[in-house]
């Protein structure tokens, strides 16, 4: 209740400014733009780059998880590696998004690849050092256990490791996707020709801001729907023997 | 028949275990004493095969099961599951071990929603639902008030009655020691050794 009256507030603060700015090319009102939002996504391409933004999201994520799930937890179990993979990790959390995207579209060129791979590179950093902190936290009670009952190796990363990791991935997968679509907006800002980041582009470069405001929230929309929809009640169902 | 030959076990330059060699027969339940912090867990893990840095050898049966200080359940999953993916039993055999330990119709209760003392006797099940050779318990009846551990020397000495597995208890109360063990070894010194 207390979200919906905040968002109404920041709805009703935002319509004022409008109203008092008396421009609808430099502000316009949230009725405005959700007219706009309505007609591009019925007689306008909205869907088309919104469905090319979130393939390159999902792509984007699902490579950013995987590899920095297994890097997590191959650093924070052992030790030694840790040692030597720890200085790469804290230069890659400190290398500039831009950097890293202006570096794959050059040196692989202005593809679909350079402009995944860019995405990706600036997430997994991230989600290997959450990751690495969860597989810290390991009880290594469980640890003997396992190995004294002999579970079976995929027995017990299912039902040992990956429980104890949930709230971790969870924690990453969440900053994860608000991370990466800010990212993939840039990436296709720079080098794609076709998704929200490129319709920001275009209307960036016509001074429309009315448009940009259009694909930049209706895209803001999609992302708080998967939070709500998917995240929250994945992050749930994963902690419910905590609330039993 | 389980074999301890131990001759040294050190934490870096510390030794902290000295000769030890005892053997247990099957049925036979040896009671470890000893005074916190003289290496009695040391001795358990090298015993279970959990530690196997340390000079000497250890003969010990594939089939083994532990009892392990704190419960150490897996508290995601129900207390069915616990028994059914750590030891792979099936569910018929579980929930007769769950029976066994007087935790009937708890089998879908997640590990927290059990007190601990029916938390301990659902780690009790999951090692004697194994049917082991060797059980090894470091200090099963700890944090559990008086009557409690009435309840479940009780219990884990039934349990025993109804197999022949060679068991080693590691535990610091006398009274532990002498009514469910059939011989009391003492650790003691340092480097520790049997007294």
């Amino acid at each position: 209740m207390v979200r919906l009256i905040s968002l109404a507030l920041m709805l009703a603060g935002w319509a004022t400014l409008a109203h008092l700015i008396s421009d609808p090319e430099t502000l316009p009102g949230p009725f405005h733009v959700a007219g706009l939002i309505a007609s591009e996504a019925f007689d306008g391409p909205l869907f088309f780059h919104m469905g090319a933004t979130l393939l390159r999201v999902l792509a984007a994520f699902m490579l950013a998880m995987s590899f920095g799930l297994v890097l997590g937890l191959i650093m924070g179990r052992n030790r030694s590696l840790n040692r030597w993979l720890d200085p790469w990790l804290v230069v890659f959390l400190n290398l500039p998004a831009l950097v890293t995207i202006v570096l794959c579209y050059l040196w692989i060129g202005l593809n679909e690849v350079a402009a995944i791979l860019a995405v990706a590179i600036n997430k997994i950093p991230m989600v290997t050092a959450m990751i690495r902190e969860g597989a810290r936290a390991f009880d290594a009670d469980l640890d003997d256990m396992a190995q004294i009952y002999r579970m079976p190796t995929w027995r017990r990363i299912r039902h040992v490791l990956l429980p104890q990791l949930a709230p971790h991935i969870a924690a990453s997968a969440r900053t994860g996707t608000a991370l990466i679509w800010k990212i993939v907006l840039v990436v296709e800002f720079l080098g794609r020709s076709n998704g929200v980041g490129f319709q920001l582009h275009l209307y960036f470069q016509l001074f429309d801001v009315p448009m940009v405001l259009t694909y930049s929230l209706s895209f803001v929309l999609v992302m708080l729907l998967i939070e709500v929809a998917i995240l929250q009640p994945w992050e749930t169902h994963a902690s419910r023997w905590r609330r039993a | 028949m389980i074999s301890v030959e131990v001759t040294r076990k050190s934490f870096g330059r510390a030794q902290i275990l000295g000769e030890i060699s005892f053997s247990i027969s099957p049925g036979e339940c040896v009671a470890l004493l000893g005074p916190s912090g003289v290496g009695k867990t040391t001795l358990l893990r090298i015993i279970s095969g959990l530690d196997d840095t340390f000079e000497g050898a250890v003969t010990r049966p594939d089939r083994l099961a532990m009892v392990f200080q704190e419960p150490t359940l897996l508290n995601w999953r129900s207390a069915l599951d616990n028994l059914t993916l750590v030891t792979g039993i099936d569910e018929a055999g579980a929930l007769n071990a769950m029976a066994e330990v007087g935790l009937d119709g708890k089998s879908q209760h997640y590990p927290l929603q059990l007190s601990l003392g029916q938390r301990r006797r659902l780690a009790l099940a999951r090692a004697f639902v194994t049917n082991p050779d060797f059980l090894i318990m470091d200090e099963p009846f700890a944090s559990l008030d008086p009557e409690r551990i009435g309840e479940m020397m009780e219990l884990t000495q039934s349990l025993l009655n109804k197999r022949k597995i060679a068991t080693l208890f590691v535990t610091h109360s006398e009274e532990e020691a002498n009514t469910l063990a059939t011989r009391v070894l003492r650790l003691g010194g340092s480097p520790a050794g049997l007294v």
